[in-house]
């Protein structure tokens, strides 16, 4: 599959924890502009491969490319402000913060993140702070969680902190957006408000997405291509339709061939 | 007038004590970093105030610099000298887990002491400084002094709390309490970790200087033992009753804590005797803390979360009030 100048490419990358080779080789393209899945039974490096690539572990090998530049091994904060940002399979709320506040922690580009601004420019940080609060509201609107703007964090359940999770990144959109399984503990409604979102934001904002993801309803409904990981090696990859019915991914990930035999 | 001196005395600790434990809010309450050098930056401030505002030493008192600046100079420089070690300290220490940090800032008040001590041609050792001059104005007569020291101190905690208040609660703030509560997620959203600490650490230590500096203002002596680590303890104590995380649950903190341990100085009983008394401050300082954590653990005061309402602008609030209403759970 031939992508001409993908955001993200990851070149050979390796990464081992003791004996056990996490990322054995992996060789991925992310088309601008497109959503690509990436599927692979538990343990087959899904998230591996995202931390390797957002910074959270340093390669043992290989080459990680965004946007043209060789970012591996780049701090994390550093890569969320080049474009590249990324969600967690756990929850990963500042429980003690307002699904509000939650929001307003991720944008960088305002006066009041500059200590010495704070006590120069009262007035600058205050109109900012009002349209951070006013965008919040929007998006909160559009993932369905107005009810909850000013409820504690900690008491959402899973699957309204994973699209708090999602909501909080779009406040300032990346350009590469990395979700880990988005749609796990969300139910059918919001699994489709998730769904149009992430279609939105492709359609509309023109930003990259990957997605990790068991789902499989909720993957074809998104993405227009697909990556098979297993033990650490990428099996397959290509057009969803083309992807799922290759014999090899039945065999290793649906395991139908030895459900049969 | 005595009363009066005394409750001057006693608003001037509880105003020293304060602005340390806001300054211990931002550090510990809000950012999470476990500072256990407070009496380090308490006394690096109260000794770099006195050493510049003293006049230059003279026969057998031996200190170094004696500039003879006056008494605001010096509580600036105070302040700063104790932010440059928090400078040097943080640059290290805050970039490996905060246990380094509880650690060696423990280790660091003790040794920065043992200094003074140790070397007399600094501060006159252990016998410390005698008649550092204090904020005095000409006009006020000699014993009402006190007052004026009082209403300073007043006066430069009322404008830390205001300067505490706008970093809790602006943009900066919201990193540094989103670092305490995930730091990985705060860093996949681009907050740079480190320097958001060592930004909060540094500010905050200017203030426990400013507070080493108050002390001297109140005794006008300075010796290596006023700046122990129970100055820390005590300080932290002060914060957990008041409430982690919260400006005015500092304030609050060191004004119940000072006054209950001042209190005590004021029973007039036979049979204790100044020893005992400052080991009485000591146990009911602890009685306080157990209080505090069997019944109130989050501290006396807890904020409650910022309700934030949504925008005004009649475009967007029927659509988000339409929405919500037919997707409510």
């Amino acid at each position: 599959m031939t992508t001409p100048n993908p955001l993200l490419e990851v070149k050979g990358v390796v990464k081992s924890f003791g004996q056990l080779r996490a990322l054995d080789g992996v060789d991925m393209v992310v088309g601008r502009g497109k959503v690509t899945g990436l599927i692979g039974p538990n343990g087959s490096g899904k998230t591996t491969l995202f931390n390797a690539v957002s910074g959270f572990l340093e390669p043992d090998a290989g080459t990680v490319l965004f946007d043209g530049r060789v970012v591996t091994g780049a701090p994390t904060h550093q890569l969320a402000r080049m474009g590249l940002k990324r969600t967690f399979q756990n929850t990963a709320d500042f429980t003690d913060m307002s699904v509000v506040q939650n929001l307003l922690t991720s944008v960088r580009t305002v006066p009041g993140e500059r200590l010495s601004r704070l006590f120069t420019s009262p007035r600058q940080i205050s109109v900012s702070e009002r349209s951070l609060v006013d965008r919040a509201w929007i998006l909160l609107d559009r993932l369905g969680l107005t009810e909850l703007a000013n409820a504690r964090a900690g008491d959402l359940s899973i699957g309204q902190g994973r699209l708090l999770q999602i909501a909080r990144l779009l406040m300032e959109p990346p350009s590469l957006l990395m979700l880990d399984e988005p749609s796990s503990g969300l139910n059918p409604d919001d699994q489709h408000r998730l769904s149009t979102t992430v279609r939105q934001l492709r359609d509309v904002e023109g930003v990259t997405v990957l997605v990790i993801e068991h789902n499989m309803s909720f993957m074809n409904a998104i993405s227009d291509a697909l990556y098979v990981m297993h033990d650490g090696h990428v099996i397959a990859s290509g057009p969803p339709a083309e992807v799922i019915r290759d014999p090899l991914v039945i065999e290793t990930y649906l395991g139908v061939r030895s459900a049969t035999a | 007038m005595s009363t009066l001196l005394i409750l001057g005395g006693l608003i001037t600790l509880m105003g020293i004590y304060a602005v340390a434990a806001l300054a211990l809010n931002l550090q510990f309450g809000v950012g999470g970093m476990v500072n256990f050098g407070v009496a380090a930056f308490f006394g690096v401030g109260a000794y770099a105030y006195a050493l510049t505002v003293m006049p230059a030493s003279s026969g057998s008192y031996t200190y170094i610099l004696g500039l003879g600046l006056p008494w605001w100079a010096g509580a600036i420089i105070g302040g700063l000298v104790s932010a440059l070690l928090a400078f040097v300290v943080g640059s290290g220490l805050l970039r490996v887990g905060g246990e380094y940090l509880a650690v060696v800032s423990l280790a660091l008040a003790e040794m920065i002491r043992q200094l003074f001590i140790n070397q007399p041609a600094i501060a006159n050792g252990a016998r410390g400084l005698l008649n550092a001059p204090v904020p005095s104005l000409d006009i006020i007569p000699g014993r009402a002094q006190a007052l004026f020291v009082a209403a300073a101190v007043v006066v430069v905690l009322g404008i830390s709390y205001l300067l505490f208040r706008r970093v809790t609660r602006s943009a900066f703030g919201r990193s540094l309490r989103a670092i305490n509560q995930n730091e990985a997620v705060a860093r996949s959203l681009g907050v740079n970790v480190y320097a958001v600490k060592l930004k909060a650490f540094v500010f905050a230590a200017f203030f426990m200087g400013l507070a080493g500096v108050m002390y001297v203002w109140y005794l006008s002596i300075l010796t290596p033992t006023f700046f122990n680590v129970n100055i820390t303890f005590t300080v932290f104590i002060a914060l957990i009753i008041g409430g982690t995380g919260s400006n005015a649950g500092a304030v609050l903190g060191a004004v119940v804590l000072l006054g209950l341990r001042e209190g005590l100085t004021y029973i007039q009983v036979d049979f204790i005797t100044p020893e005992l008394l400052a080991s009485l401050q000591d146990a009911l300082q602890g009685l306080v803390l157990i209080v505090i954590l069997l019944f109130w653990p989050g501290g006396l005061f807890r904020p409650r979360l910022a309700v934030y309402p949504p925008p005004r602008s009649a475009s967007v609030a029927p659509a988000v009030l339409a929405t919500s209403a037919a997707g409510g759970r």
